[in-house]
């Protein structure tokens, strides 16, 4: 099999253990090229320790992480080649200048960097005016785009980040949100995020592995995460005599309605769409009034809560 | 390679601290130079008739084998000072007077010993336990390098930065006695007597650089120590910190526990090397061929436990 047509990473039986505990307990999963791929779980899950294992930073008790094909605990110089990675918090040289901190960085790696190479990725990440001060006078939104620039400057085919988020204001996650998803379609990077906020990864991820107490609980597509089954869905209506709703929907429709309590004015059904749709038409034909039809949808929160065993996140 | 040590050189000479230890050096060199020069002791007009009548003295006392006087004065001790005035009478060097090169030596020997050992050990305590604490040992371990270069580059680099610093001492301290006390005394005799009771002598640049000679073995050795420390613990200030204290107590340690057989294995007893050669050991027993073995001994233990610790930690498993 050439390596064009290996995961980006494999982890295979993945385990940390710490005396008789296992942190992280024979995870095994592939991640795809060219896909934002989220690691989700509570706080203490082992996804820190899983990512740390997979840049080399701790080392592995039991199995395999594959890096295009590579052995990461064989062949380490070669398989952290091709990655690129911010583990917590963007790490700089403070009394250094962020040319500086570049230099160094380039210096890393096993092939020679171009200076152009360091001025694109300034640019990439706007820092042009700023790149020559000292970064102890950068804020920390510079900070994490110098620390970006950092991960991408040897334009690794896998890009990892452990909580990008934290301590980023709104604007900044969005920033970074975008960025990434460019460089997963555009580019083809393949990017590995951590995340415990859910909206962030809802929003990021093409896919996720859900990880709870070191075990994977199950690898999906967001997209099918927040779906709701069979197409069943709550629906909300908000009318102008919920009882005469019920009842009206009961006998031409055959819908079994729920009052809401302590609100005389909404009804939920539950039902695919095109029966919501049949809920209003009849209440319009009878002269009942319709002000407002939400449907709930299932959020990553619902489903998460359910496959974690309602396992508060944090 | 060349690169990691490149980044390690940028890091080390790119920050301030390194420059304030380089200044405050220097400013010393240049404070003992200018102290020395305004409390020099005046010379008296006739020092020569007064050495020759000592010299008589002397020579009188060694003929007839009646050592008396002169608190704890031996035969060596005697003829050390019967050489020395020789010389100055011979040179016309009023004794007691400074030159470009006893000054050098002053300087290493009682200014900067300790002060070059305090220095280089913190830099040696920051150059691992600093990537720690300031968490950027993440940027190091996550590239594709491995962890032996990476340790490597700054065990070297920490070396390289002692040369330097001691390149640096030994310049200022001749450029300052060459300008406070004139450009002679390079052929002036160092008198010694050696670990078996002769008495030599060699000239005075050989002297100074055989003191920075011996003066580099420890260097190196306090070096490796804090280098080693440094890995073991994680925060700079504390690496920093263990290394000075135990340069400190490992001295006041080996005079305390002078009564014990055992006392001339701790690496701080053969640190100076000088002893064989001038004066005679710290210790009785003990030999040059000892103390190198000891010396070896240490340094791969250190460097083994510093090498081994580095390899296999796992960075902030929480």
């Amino acid at each position: 099999m050439s390596a064009q047509e290996l995961p980006a990473v494999q982890l295979k039986n993945l385990t940390k253990r710490i005396g008789q505990k296992s942190i992280v307990d024979h995870l095994s999963f592939d991640i795809p090229k060219g896909e934002v791929f989220g690691f989700l779980g509570p706080n203490g899950a082992g996804k820190t320790t899983t990512i740390r294992m997979i840049v080399g930073l701790i080392a592995i008790s039991e199995g395999q992480v594959l890096i295009h094909g590579l052995d990461v605990q064989k062949n380490f110089v070669k398989a952290m080649s091709n990655i690129g990675c911010i583990v917590e918090n963007p790490e700089l040289y403070k009394y250094l200048t962020g040319y500086q901190n570049l230099l160094h960085m380039a210096r890393m790696g096993q092939h020679p960097i171009d200076p152009k190479r360091i001025k694109e990725v300034v640019a990439l990440v706007g820092l042009e005016d700023r790149i020559h001060d000292k970064v102890k006078t950068y804020s920390l939104g510079m900070r994490q785009r110098l620390g970006l620039a950092q991960a991408l400057l040897h334009k690794p085919s896998i890009l990892i980040l452990d909580e990008p988020t934290n301590g980023l204001d709104p604007a900044g996650i969005r920033e970074l949100r975008d960025h990434l998803r460019h460089l997963a379609k555009e580019e083809g990077m393949t990017v590995i995020v951590s995340s415990h906020l859910l909206s962030e990864m809802e929003l990021m991820c093409d896919r996720v592995a859900v990880i709870s107490h070191g075990k994977l609980i199950q690898v999906e597509q967001i997209a099918d995460m927040v779906a709701s089954e069979n197409g069943i869905q709550t629906t909300t209506l908000t009318v102008n005599n919920a009882s005469d709703a019920k009842e009206l929907l009961s006998n031409t429709l055959k819908l079994e309605a729920t009052l809401s309590s302590g609100d005389d004015q909404k009804l939920s059904i539950v039902s695919d769409r095109d029966q919501v749709a049949d809920a209003i038409k009849v209440l319009v034909d009878n002269n009942i009034r319709v002000y407002e039809a939400s449907t709930q949808r299932k959020t990553l929160e619902d489903t998460f809560l359910k496959m974690t065993g309602d396992e508060s996140i944090a | 390679m060349l690169n990691l040590l490149a980044n390690e050189n940028m890091k080390l000479y790119r920050r301030l601290r390194t420059w304030i230890l380089v200044l405050i050096m220097v400013a010393i060199v240049i404070l003992t130079g200018v102290l020395m020069k305004t409390h020099e002791s005046p010379v008296s007009a006739n020092w020569k008739q007064t050495l020759i009548t000592q010299d008589q003295l002397i020579s009188q006392q060694l003929t007839s084998g009646h050592h008396l006087a002169m608190l704890g004065a031996n035969k060596a001790y005697l003829e050390v000072q019967l050489k020395t005035n020789q010389y100055e009478i011979s040179h016309n060097v009023a004794p007691a007077q400074n030159t470009a090169w006893s000054f050098a030596n002053e300087i290493e020997q009682r200014a900067i010993g300790a002060l070059l050992t305090v220095f280089v050990a913190i830099v040696a305590g920051d150059i691992v336990a600093g990537e720690f604490s300031g968490g950027t040992i993440k940027l190091l371990l996550t590239r594709p390098q491995t962890r032996n270069k990476i340790l490597l580059s700054k065990y070297i680099s920490t070396l390289l930065f002692s040369v330097v610093l001691m390149a640096i001492t030994l310049a200022v301290s001749l450029l300052v006695g060459t300008i406070l006390f004139g450009p002679s005394g390079a052929d002036a005799p160092y008198v010694y007597i050696n670990a078996s009771g002769q008495v030599l002598q060699m000239n005075m640049v050989a002297y100074l650089f055989a003191n920075y000679g011996f003066n580099s073995v420890s260097l190196l050795m306090t070096v490796t120590i804090a280098f080693m420390i440094s890995t073991i613990f994680r925060s700079s200030s504390v690496a920093i910190a263990i290394s000075i204290l135990s340069l400190f107590i490992g001295n006041t340690l080996v005079e305390v526990l002078q009564s014990y057989s055992w006392d001339k294995f701790i690496l701080f007893a053969n640190l100076n090397l000088a002893q064989y050669f001038f004066n005679g050991p710290l210790i009785q027993g003990m030999t040059l061929s000892f103390s190198i073995t000891t010396l070896i001994v240490y340094f791969v233990v250190m460097i083994g436990l510093s090498w081994y610790i580095f390899k296999k930690r796992d960075v902030a498993l929480t």
